[in-house]
């Protein structure tokens, strides 16, 4: 059962999320009933499950949250400010007590009575009147009471997301007088009976003043796992009539299923009254299509991350192989093996498009934790922000979103802390007291770009470099552009915060930021006017794990160039790229900068006559590299290069070709900028 | 999380001849503690006559349990067995169990 309970944590965990993400966003949106009701759907949803699960604390926790969000979907409650603070306090503890629900260290205990008081008080005190209405069953008014037929079976496969039927059942008699038939005759014989599967169903009657939507609304969180039918069979309480129901009663226990037509007949037979159901066309028109058959179309299923990383690591080992496939059909010179390695190779590259594809998740997924963090923070820090995201349907590689979302709560902190003022600074200033922080994402070529930008203070170059030079990290007639000024603030040990609070400035952080970034890929750029705002900008890859590169050759090595920073390729003589002291070349009449990496890397000078020069992107500017040879375009599938080369940096990782060589995949921005810096210090 | 199982104890009739068992049933009678005692439910419905079952401290009880239940005493009715009930449970749980008319399975 430990699967069951897997699944239900990771559904759980779901569910809390959009409990969350429902919550702030219901905070700018306090009447918008779709919230209300996806809030009470989460809360309903970990109650059921967690009581199924063994959960108990967490179902009874969430169980008095629902209580009270039933009196706001009832319009009895409003959303207030201090009710939307118990609820995101107690979303955090469900958090805990999913991990936790024996409730075992003392703290928690204290945490969990405290919180649950405040429910109660919120409930109790603010709502006493209310409150009553809610737990009391609803006074039928007999003048109103109608009679339905409900036929309610469940999937066999209920019980796997925690559903348990008997509370849905259960929640039918808060809605008026009921008397259900459950029937089993379904269920198997004893050593056929597979326990995880529901086998029983049941015919329902159900005498209730409420409108057919309140009885959907019982059944809302399994309509798509269940065969439901609901129908109006009288204008009047027929539970009353014992006549009635002793017949169903009888006929239920003789035959398996009583029917909505039979019981009609005995209605008719001991009644005068007449049948009211409601067309499917009524129904429709009530609730829109009714829930009663299951359409067998599944749109999306759930796959745990391992086997996805499974799958992705299948695919690069399928890339490398095909790589020596393609070799060897080359070598072998048989057309027809050729015509079938070209199939394999189109086909495997749709298989690594595929895989890519489905690995990819939004950086929509963070944006809730960092909603809650400037919510919660800029309260705490006594600030008034708004936090806005742009392009959240932006897709990354996951393992990129997972590394990813750390450094952005950090720097957030950081905007929160240091960058948007006090409303009173921000008064003064002429600034709206409101202060904004936008995170917008874009794709930019085969990268995507993460940008958050506040309108907070902005940063001071000056007090930066005063303080790089205090700290002795640069001297003090050091020539230093603003980029590279504001670059200072990524080296270790680095805060400019004059008052070193819990928040953020303790000297760590910008760096460990950087550098989480420089693990998958990303740069970082800083840009800030004073008084205007900062604007840091991550760039990263789209994917980790497979590259498009350009092989090329450095005397007896093979590297690999990505080919999304690679513009154009030109041939030069080998004289025009040696001893230059300037290292500029002038190449279809353009000047560019290039590095020449056989020097760079410390090797002897060639023999051959022509070099390649390729043209990179780097920042904003065009560079040349100078290498060998270039062989040709190869899909690079990278492997770490161990912990013995975790130091350098401007090798990112290394390839197998389809001869079994090695290459390396060369970091064209850290070679450039390494051998930029080395060029200045020396 | 603690796994709160059930307890199980068969306790086969000393009389002679007489082939009776009581399976006595505390605890978690639910979807995950089934699993577990299964085989030896179904062992002691195979091999005796009368089948006397005991739910006693029952702190939770579900649907997959009630089917079992209902199934044994489907295959026992087939081989001309007995089975009875012994149940004592918390006004909650038979309130639910009512409340789905399971509780005729009980009977």
């Amino acid at each position: 059962m430990d699967k069951f309970r897997n699944k239900f944590i990771e559904e759980a965990t779901d569910n809390i999320n959009d409990l969350e993400d429902a919550l702030l966003l219901i905070e700018n949106n306090p009447e918008d009933k779709e919230l209300i009701e996806r809030i009470f759907r989460a809360m309903h949803s970990l109650k059921g499950g967690g009581a199924m699960f063994g959960f108990n604390t967490l179902s009874e926790f969430t169980h008095h949250l629902e209580t009270l969000y039933d009196l706001v979907r009832e319009g009895k409650y409003k959303i207030t400010k201090r009710l939307l603070d118990v609820t995101l306090a107690s979303v955090d503890h469900m958090k805990t007590l999913l991990a936790n629900d024996d409730l075992d260290s003392a703290d928690l205990r204290t945490k969990h009575t405290e919180l649950s008081l405040q429910i109660r008080k919120l409930i109790d005190n603010d709502n006493d009147e209310k409150q009553k209405v809610v737990t009391e069953k609803p006074q039928k008014d007999q003048s109103k009471v109608k009679s339905y037929y409900i036929y309610f079976e469940p999937d066999s496969d209920i019980f796997s997301d925690g559903t348990n039927p008997l509370f849905l059942l259960d929640e039918l008699y808060t809605l008026g007088e009921c008397k259900v038939f459950a029937h089993f005759n379904k269920v198997p014989e004893i050593e056929e009976i597979d326990i995880t599967k529901c086998y029983t169903y049941w015919e329902i009657l159900l005498a209730t003043s409420e409108d057919v939507n309140a009885i959907t609304d019982v059944f809302i969180f399994v309509e798509d796992q269940c065969k439901l039918e609901i129908n109006e069979i009288a204008d009047y309480d027929i539970i009353q009539n014992i006549e009635v129901i002793n017949q169903i009663s009888k006929i239920a226990e003789e035959k398996t299923d009583v029917g909505v037509s039979e019981i009609q007949k005995i209605i008719k037979k001991f009644s005068s009254s007449k049948k009211q159901s409601v067309s499917l066309d009524e129904m429709i028109k009530m609730k829109g299509p009714l829930p009663s058959v299951k359409e067998n179309v599944i749109s999306s299923i759930r796959v745990s991350s391992k086997k996805l990383d499974q799958l992705m690591n299948l695919v690069s080992e399928l890339v490398t192989t095909q790589a020596r496939l393609s070799l060897y059909a080359e070598q072998s010179a048989d057309s027809e093996l050729l015509t079938i390695v070209e199939d394999v190779q189109k086909l495997s590259r749709q298989l690594r498009d595929n895989a890519f594809d489905i690995v990819l998740v939004p950086v929509e997924t963070m944006l809730t934790r960092f909603q809650r963090l400037v919510r919660d923070l800029s309260k705490e820090l006594n600030k008034d922000i708004v936090f806005v995201a742009e392009g959240a349907e932006t897709e990354l590689d996951k393992t990129i979103i997972e590394s990813l979302t750390d450094p952005l709560l950090h720097i957030l902190r950081n905007c929160i802390d240091h960058g948007i003022e006090s409303p009173e600074i921000r008064s003064k200033l002429g600034k709206p007291t409101q202060g904004k922080i936008i995170l917008k994402a874009f794709y930019s070529g085969t990268n995507v770009h993460i940008q958050i930008h506040d309108d907070g203070a902005g940063i001071d170059p000056e007090k930066i470099r005063n303080k790089a030079i205090q700290k002795g990290i640069i001297k003090k007639d050091a020539t230093l552009s603003k980029k590279e000024i504001l670059d200072l603030v990524f080296l270790s040990g680095f805060s400019t915060a004059e008052n070193v609070t819990d928040v953020s400035g303790r000297g760590v952080g910008m760096d460990v930021v950087k550098r989480k970034l420089s693990e998958i890929r990303g740069v970082v750029e800083l840009e800030s006017e004073i008084n205007d705002g900062t604007t840091l900008t991550i760039k990263l890859p789209l994917t980790l794990s497979i590259i498009d590169g350009l092989l090329v050759k450095i005397a007896n090595s093979f590297y690999i160039i990505p080919l999304s920073v690679v513009g154009k390729i030109y041939a030069t003589d080998h004289e025009n790229v040696v001893n230059k002291y300037n290292n500029l070349i002038v190449l279809d009449g353009e000047q560019f900068p290039f590095y020449y990496l056989r020097e760079e890397f410390d090797l002897p000078e060639g023999e051959q006559e022509s070099e390649q020069v390729i043209v990179v992107s780097y920042e904003d500017r065009k560079i040349g590299i100078v290498v060998d040879e270039v062989v040709g375009e190869s899909q690079a599938v990278l492997k770490s290069l161990g912990k013995m080369y975790k130091n350098q940096e401007i090798i990112s990782g290394a390839t197998i070709l389809g001869d079994g060589t090695v290459a390396l995949v060369m970091d064209t921005n850290k070679i450039i900028s390494k051998f930029s810096q080395d060029k200045f210090n020396s | 999380m603690k796994t709160k199982d059930i307890n199980i104890q068969i306790k086969p009739s000393k009389k002679k001849g007489e082939s009776k068992v009581s399976i006595i049933l505390e605890n978690e009678l639910t979807i995950f503690s089934i699993e577990s005692m299964k085989d030896k439910i179904i062992e002691s419905v195979m091999k005796y006559d009368q089948i006397e079952f005991a739910l006693k401290n029952v702190n939770n009880i579900d649907i997959t349990f009630i089917q079992l239940l209902y199934s044994i005493k489907k295959t026992a009715e087939e081989l001309n067995k007995k089975v009875s009930f012994d149940v004592e449970l918390s006004d909650d749980i038979k309130s639910l169990l009512n409340h789905s008319d399971l509780s005729k399975v009980l009977i």
